[in-house]
């Protein structure tokens, strides 16, 4: 029976220069199989486990010896506090090499505990944090009709009502709408189903987006019997019509009326949910009488030197006026701004991302509970040489300093392995997720491994390894 | 004028009387086996290796390669034997043990 292949893979290539490689290898082998007939195949790949992390921990071990000799010279005058630093890693990494089922217990139950709570915190930061990703959204705000103590602002606007704010409010200098639009869009490929938006003039400029090809929606595509006109985004531009340039211009079948590509949104914009049209919301008699279909999502970007506060209150003085004017159609709502962000925000979802990440944050308080027991057993057996080395002069702070190494030594691979773990939760979320249901969740594009994720990790382990080293100072000291 | 046997750390005398226990079937399996087992210590791979090749260096140990066997993945195994000179050294170490311990029976006898 052969030992785990991923383990005799990492011996041979730990050893490959090694004299004596292929006696060792033999001997584990043989060892291996000798133990398998006696106790099993589980204990026999445990053992061999066991002498593979035994074999990492020597090589480290010397390593960090090699390390030590080649930079002695270089630290040794008068730098002493690196020297002891350097010092205590190799005298760590020996520590943990002697016992190595129980630095592979400790690291992996910390990789596990960091790598939840790095997922975790990927969602938090993709429904709650930062909803929008790669979008500048900084003063643009979201404007709704909606009875007072409902939350839900998107798709309540009415198109009159818009036309009104869009012609009096002061406290915006840019006011858009858009409305869905879900077509079926034939010509560059096989007719399909594509989501997208009817939108006003400054959709586009409001976020500062320049055209990758071609042009955005005018107010003069908005004229009640102006021409049909498209604006692609990058990903169907890609998909449908393989990047042409020559797509500017060309006729397309939308539900079976001929619309004119006039521009190429730039690549990464799909605002909202996924977006893959958009085309002019058509300023109509109908829909500037019509107070009552409140299905449009307004926004706009405040004007220089307004605040959120200021534009809300313009905003409830016209609805005020406009409820005068049109109270059957208005009576019982009121109007409210909000940042985009938070318009555009999941009404559920912030909870639900709040409860995992609770969650999460258990799953490594229990985790850091059995290493500080794991940490705790493993001091009682070095108490008396603890005690030995306060007796004879040692300060609590170079003790603890020694046990901010150990758990350091630990702490740290457990970062790349939590990432690794995160990485595959995400993966796996985002691959379960129906792309009929993540149109709907701004930010769920960005629930991926970024920079961010890697820093808050590193920070979690370097914290967590304080905390135990604190711990057991705690324990051994307090007799 | 003899030329005095070299001297034996305590692992390399370890090492020798381990091979000599094991007999025709001294390789570096059993012959780890062995030092564990009597010693009551743990014998890391590396520094057993590290032993036998420095013994060899010395003339104290002989090795020879078997065939190459299936349960070794292909890989043969390697055998030892105490040469005269390592079983000089053996007992040089034992006399010099003696020696010192000689008057302190009493004192090293087990309670």
């Amino acid at each position: 029976m052969a030992p785990p292949r991923f383990a005799e893979w990492l011996i041979a290539r730990i050893i490959r220069h090694d004299a004596w490689a292929d006696i060792t290898t033999g001997d584990l082998r043989e060892e291996h199989a000798v133990l398998a007939d006696r106790r099993g195949r589980l204990a026999a790949h445990a053992w061999y486990c066991l002498q593979t992390l035994a074999l990492v921990g020597d090589r480290l071990g010397e390593a960090a010896r090699k390390i030590t000799s080649a930079t002695g010279s270089f630290f040794s005058v008068g730098d002493r506090p690196m020297l002891t630093f350097r010092r205590e890693i190799v005298r760590a990494v020996r520590a943990h090499a002697r016992q190595p089922l129980v630095a592979a217990a400790i690291v992996l139950t910390l990789a596990l505990g960091l790598g939840v709570n790095a997922a975790a915190f990927q969602l938090v930061n993709a429904f709650i944090l930062h909803p929008l990703p790669g979008l500048n959204v900084d003063g643009l705000a979201m404007i709704a009709e909606r009875p007072p103590g409902q939350m839900y602002s998107q798709e309540s606007v009415a198109p009159a009502n818009y036309y009104a704010w869009r012609h009096d409010a002061k406290s915006f200098d840019k006011l858009a709408v858009f409305d869905w639009w879900e077509v079926n869009l034939a010509g560059g490929s096989e007719p399909e189903r594509v989501l997208g938006f009817q939108v006003t003039a400054d959709f586009f400029e409001m976020f500062g987006l320049v055209p990758a090809a071609g042009r955005f929606v005018a107010e003069a595509d908005e004229a009640p019997g102006a021409a049909h006109v498209l604006v692609l985004s990058d990903r169907i531009w890609k998909r449908r019509f393989g990047a042409r340039p020559d797509v500017i211009g060309q006729a397309l079948r939308v539900d079976g009326e001929s619309y004119t590509v006039i521009g190429v949104a730039p690549e990464g914009f799909a605002f909202p949910n996924s977006a893959e049209v958009w085309a002019p919301y058509p300023h109509t008699a109908e829909h500037a009488a019509n107070h009552t279909d409140r299905s449009l999502t307004g926004f706009g970007r405040l004007a220089p030197g307004v605040t959120l506060a200021q534009a809300r209150q313009e905003t409830q003085a016209l609805y005020a006026r406009m409820r005068a004017t049109y109270s059957h159609d208005n009576d019982g709502l009121q109007a409210d701004v909000q940042t985009l962000a938070e318009g555009m925000r999941d009404t559920g979802s912030p909870q639900v991302v709040a409860m995992i990440q609770v969650a999460a944050l258990l799953v490594l308080l229990i985790g850091g509970t059995n290493i500080a027991n794991l940490l705790i057993a493993r001091g009682w057996d070095r108490q008396r040489e603890t005690a030995v080395r306060l007796a004879i002069g040692a300060n609590r702070s170079h003790v603890l300093r020694q046990f901010a190494v150990e758990s350091l030594v630990l702490g740290l691979p457990a970062v790349p392995l939590a990432l690794g773990m995160a990485w595959i939760s995400l993966h796996a979320m985002r691959a379960a997720m129906p792309a009929r249901i993540e149109r709907f969740l701004p930010g769920w594009s960005q629930v991926a491994v970024d920079w961010r994720l890697v820093i808050v990790t590193l920070v979690a382990a370097l914290v967590a390894a304080l905390l135990f080293s604190l711990n057991r100072l705690g324990i051994l000291v307090d007799r | 004028m003899r030329t005095p046997a070299p001297y034996l750390g305590e692992f390399e005398q370890l090492v020798l009387l381990a091979i000599l226990q094991c007999g025709d079937e001294a390789y570096t399996v059993p012959i780890r086996h062995v030092l564990a087992d009597r010693s009551r210590r743990r014998v890391a791979r590396g520094a057993l290796y590290t032993s036998l090749e420095r013994l060899e260096v010395k003339g104290l140990v002989s090795s020879r390669l078997g065939e190459s066997l299936a349960v070794r993945g292909g890989r043969p195994r390697r055998y030892f034997a105490v040469t005269s000179s390592g079983l000089d050294a053996l007992r040089a170490a034992r006399a010099v043990l003696a020696n010192l311990s000689s008057g302190l029976e009493s004192l090293l006898e087990r309670q």
